[in-house]
């Protein structure tokens, strides 16, 4: 066998459009080569603006827990773009006149990347970088638990989605779905590298998610302000507890379920085949007892991202506390008893389908009540509509929506007649997007000043909300529809001219989530260039509550100054309400902060090459790859010389300055909160 | 301008907005769906979808109406809601939440329950249903009426007639799905399973797979004709095609264009595809390259298909 396995030159992704032009090869052969030339395009930017070496030294090596959040937020935008244009082709093709103008494979291949990169490339990155972010800074700590984990996450999420984007250009991506099932996904059916490709990105960004779950366990456990006992911490951060609860107990069925198909696929094993005592039913299980608690990974930091906008633009304490705290853990808990209804048509006994489909709606329970208590909180507040409100608004409104929907799919028997049709696709697309994507969308607009000292471009924003609120229900109440129609899920095409208005406005939707998506890349820029003029040194732009509020926009490396004593849940706004605006520094010590190093990129690097190999069944450089990722791991575990020391004195002077800014800085009223006069510290009424 | 025109007056746009969406809903029910059932199982799941989503609206609406609502009245300026920043516990509060959250669960946990005991499909839904064997592959639907009859894609059923379906599968994973008679179970290699429904008038009207399994997906569907006592009678004696003819060409082809009736097959043949799949069919080839020649007779296949719905005006 060649040294380069299965690699042949069919795979290059110009090779089947130059052999075979059809629209569906040319759409392939463009995709692939936007990733070239994207790939290409940046590298040039960056070696004729000389900004390799800061790249280098100042982010892709950095340990700091910042970012490494901002890396991983980064990552979920540039896939962001990749589903939602995935999302347009697909809208386009349902729309064209059957049998369109994708094959069925492409069209396959298409919602199978499409699942796969929102799930682990976008949510995911995406929640796990605000954790990142903000999470250290809400609990006084000034790093993660294990720094050097989490860049070791970071770039495993990175490599996975790497491999993802490879698929594109070197052969063919899965078509079985984001969930893969077996016996489809098996070497007889699916004989060519797609799976593995499904399999090892999966395999990767799993272990990635693990490891950051128990980096973010540890750290909220470890790492605490003195006096912040857990019921005074706050809501962000108790749901970060239990989503990495959850990463560290689901991811864990995933992998071994994943690692199980490739045995069945390359070893000659029969875990999942038909024959030879096998069982597809065993994946399906093993998938969703990862897969349901995966949800609700999913949407508890959304919860406790609308947990602080809300109360802080509706200038009002958060209602609930004490309720919130317990419906997180009891959703955190009763995520693990419900996986079942993933599956309701399986054949199983009426009396387990009825026990799990009860199960599902108690979640509805705890849910429910955290909705009402976001509302209580804005009821007899005074409220801002910022991009991060408006965000928090619009989830609550169709969350709803989502939520009656889900309580109807938890009944056995109307999941019978609705599982596998796009009334499905609806409902998880109308918990998703509210319940994630527009929580993360909050959470950006909202923190962002505390990763780079400026606020976001407001008009844009709101924009941007606006278009995706809009776009939402027209790209999916129309898919609830056709659904109860009997339109299933995954079809290239439907010949039923009833589907077709229905669709049309589905892609009037999908063009105005688009359209969404581009104003916040329009934000971006614009915020970028206005940047002077957004920025808000002195902290604490919208009369925030919380502890990250007491520091100076952008943080510095070393977080906090000095270690605060917490004696209340909302610290931050016990010190303003005493009249000072810093809070008051407790003793100045000598820290230790790890020293960037490469190694992380290394490790991640070298598994991600080895995770290539493996899928095209190069087992010579797999096995290379895998020593060398242990052998870098044991260097770094020999390395004696890792830490870099902050002396009292700096954080001293770190202190005064910023104390001496604040002093210096205007206060400002409420009113002129979104205009250039904000430099932070703003307040309700100017003194 | 719109953008501004909606942030400083959206008590303008939200109502003629609620009211397209609900409109929307209202609409959607239409031809195959579960909205128009032909047969009480599915009736039973559409009374069952109307009456979760009723149930659903007393803890709904007040979040649905309070959000906007309460975003305008208390909205910083020009809101005329009273300002209280420190409350934030009320113990009546936590009660009608919690306490109304927990009835509403109470509730449609209670008629869960019931309906699914009610609905079960394994449970036959009548005396003595017809026995009817399904094996689902790819991408072709197998009915075996035992002893009597084997056909492809024609699945023909006696009006207001209790039947029940042994299902199994060859190939992918496969799902069951007649929706205007009856909610969809899987079809799955070496496994069997069942479902049972109750036919209602004379229709014709289609089936069909919704688990993604490759190449001719959208193809993977069978027609299904509800027909007088008689009419199957009469269907049961019609001219048969030899058993040994369909045994061989469903093994090769992909997608079926052939004869529909034929011979039974021997007693337990049904028995015997569940437990060795491959007896049935070779699995299949759910990845094809573009320019391989299966591929090119699935693309005539679903052209064909295409075509022939035109000439039906679009109806299935």
């Amino acid at each position: 066998m060649s040294i380069l396995g299965s690699l042949d030159l069919n795979d290059i992704f110009i090779v089947p459009f130059l052999k075979e032009p059809t629209l569906s090869t040319g759409i392939a052969a463009g995709a692939g080569g936007i990733v070239v030339l994207g790939a290409l395009a940046v590298a040039l930017w960056l070696t004729v603006k000389g900004w390799w070496k800061p790249l280098w030294s100042e982010w892709l090596t950095s340990l700091d827990h910042k970012k490494i959040g901002v890396m991983y937020i980064v990552l979920a935008a540039i896939m962001l773009i990749r589903g939602v244009l995935e999302a347009v082709v697909m809208r386009a093709q349902q729309v064209s006149p059957a049998p369109g103008f994708l094959s069925v494979e492409h069209h396959a291949e298409l919602f199978s990347t499409h699942g796969t990169i929102m799930i682990f490339f976008v949510a995911m990155p995406f929640l796990t970088g605000v954790i990142n972010v903000v999470m250290p800074l809400q609990i006084g700590a000034r790093d993660m638990e294990f720094p050097f984990m989490n860049a070791i996450s970071l770039w495993l999420s990175v490599g996975g989605a790497a491999l993802v984007m490879a698929s594109l250009v070197v052969g063919h991506f899965e078509t079985g779905g984001w969930t893969a099932y077996p016996p489809y996904t098996g070497i007889k059916l699916s004989p060519n590298e797609g799976v593995d490709y499904w399999i090892w990105s999966l395999a990767l960004t799993s272990v990635g998610t693990t490891l950051s779950g128990i980096n973010f366990a540890v750290t909220i456990y470890k790492q605490r302000a003195p006096g912040m006992d857990l019921m005074k911490m706050p809501i962000f951060a108790w749901t970060t507890l239990c989503t990495a609860i959850l990463m560290i107990f689901a991811m864990m069925p995933l992998t071994v379920a994943s690692l199980m198909l490739a045995l069945d696929r390359h070893a000659g094993f029969h875990f999942f085949t038909a024959s030879n005592g096998g069982n597809m039913m065993n994946f399906a299980n093993m998938f969703w007892l990862f897969g349901h608690p995966e949800v609700y990974i999913l949407i508890l930091p959304a919860f406790g991202v609308f947990s602080h906008v809300i109360p802080t633009f509706s200038g009002k304490k958060l209602y609930g506390y004490t309720s919130l705290v317990w419906a997180t853990i009891a959703i955190a808990v009763l995520s693990f008893t419900v996986w079942v209804h993933h599956f309701f048509t399986m054949g199983q006994t009426a009396h387990l389908n009825a026990i799990f489909g009860i199960a599902t709606m108690t979640i509805g329970v705890p849910t429910g009540v955290k909705v009402f208590n976001w509302l209580l909180t804005m009821w007899r507040g005074k409220l801002r509509f910022s991009t991060a409100m408006l965000f928090s608004a619009g989830f609550m409104f169709t969350f709803v929506i989502g939520g009656i929907t889900g309580v109807m799919l938890a009944n056995p028997t109307i999941d019978f007649a609705t599982h596998n049709s796009l009334f499905l696709v609806a409902h998880f697309h109308n918990m998703l997007i509210p319940g994630l994507l527009f929580g993360m969308f909050a959470a950006v607009n909202y923190w962002f000043p505390l990763a780079f000292g400026f606020r976001l471009d407001e008009k844009w924003g709101r924009r941007s909300f606006w278009l995706w609120m809009i776009g939402f229900y027209l790209a999916f109440m129309p898919l609830y529809a056709i659904g109860l129609m009997g339109a299933p899920r995954r079809m290239a095409f439907f010949t039923d001219p009833a589907y077709f208005p229905w669709l049309v406005v589905a892609m009037i939707g999908a063009l105005c989530v688009l359209a969404g998506l581009t104003s916040q890349v329009i934000q971006i820029w614009v915020s970028v260039k206005n940047r002077e003029s957004l920025m808000v040194p002195a902290g604490d732009p919208w009369d925030g509550r919380g502890l990250e509020w007491s520091l100076g926009c952008p943080v510095p490396e070393y977080d906090f100054t000095t270690v605060p004593n917490i004696t209340s849940r909302e610290p931050w706004v016990d010190t303003k309400a005493a009249g000072k605006h810093v809070m008051d520094p407790t003793e100045f010590v000598d820290i230790h902060l790890p020293k960037p190093t490469g190694l992380p990129i290394l490790v991640a690097g070298v598994a991600t090459v080895g995770a290539f190999a493996l899928i095209f069944e190069m087992w010579l450089i797999a096995a290379v790859c895998f020593v060398a990722m242990w052998v870098l791991v044991l260097i770094r575990s020999y390395d004696t010389d890792w830490e870099e020391t902050i002396t009292a004195e700096e954080l001293r002077e770190g202190y005064e300055a910023h104390k001496r800014l604040v002093e210096t800085t205007p206060k400002v009223s409420l009113d002129d909160e979104f205009t250039s006069k904000n430099r932070g510290l703003i307040l309700e009424e100017a003194v | 301008m719109l953008f501004h025109d909606i942030y400083k007056r959206p008590s303008r746009y939200a109502v003629p907005a609620l009211m397209a969406v609900t409109a929307v809903w209202l609409s959607g029910c239409a031809e195959n769906g579960v909205m128009t059932p032909l047969g009480p199982v599915a009736a039973g799941e559409r009374s069952h979808l109307i009456s979760f989503f009723l149930w659903m609206l007393p803890i709904s609406l007040p979040l649905l109406i309070g959000t906007p609502w309460i975003a305008l009245r208390y909205r910083r300026r020009g809101g005329k809601g009273k300002y209280d920043p420190n409350w934030s516990h009320s113990v009546a509060a936590e009660t009608a939440i919690w306490g109304g959250a927990t009835l509403t669960f109470l509730i449609v946990g209670w008629l869960t329950w019931g309906h699914v005991m009610g609905e079960d499909p394994y449970k036959p839904t009548g005396k003595d249903p017809i026995h009817v064997q399904v094996i689902g592959s790819e991408w072709k639907w197998m009915f075996i009426y035992p002893d009597k009859m084997a056909t492809v894609n024609k699945l023909v059923l006696p009006q207001h007639t209790p039947v029940e379906f042994d299902i199994t599968a060859t190939g992918a994973m496969q799902s069951f799905w007649i929706p205007r008679l009856a909610g969809q179970i899987y079809a799955m290699p070496g496994m069997g399973t069942k479902m049972n429904l109750t036919t209602g008038d004379t229709t014709e009207i289609f089936g069909f797979n919704s688990q993604f399994n490759g190449a001719a997906f959208p193809l993977d569907k069978f027609e299904v004709d509800v027909v007088t006592k008689d009419q199957y009678d009469a269907f049961l004696q019609e001219p048969k095609h030899p058993w040994a003819q369909l045994e061989a060409a469903f093994k090769k082809t992909a997608t079926w264009s052939g004869p529909e009736l034929f011979e039974p097959p021997m007693k337990d043949y049904w028995m015997k595809v569940m437990m060795n799949p491959s007896i049935a069919t070779d699995g299949g080839a759910a990845i094809l390259p573009d320019n391989s020649p299966a591929q090119k007779d699935i693309d005539k296949a679903i052209n064909q298909d295409l075509h022939l719905s035109q000439l039906n005006g679009g109806a299935q």
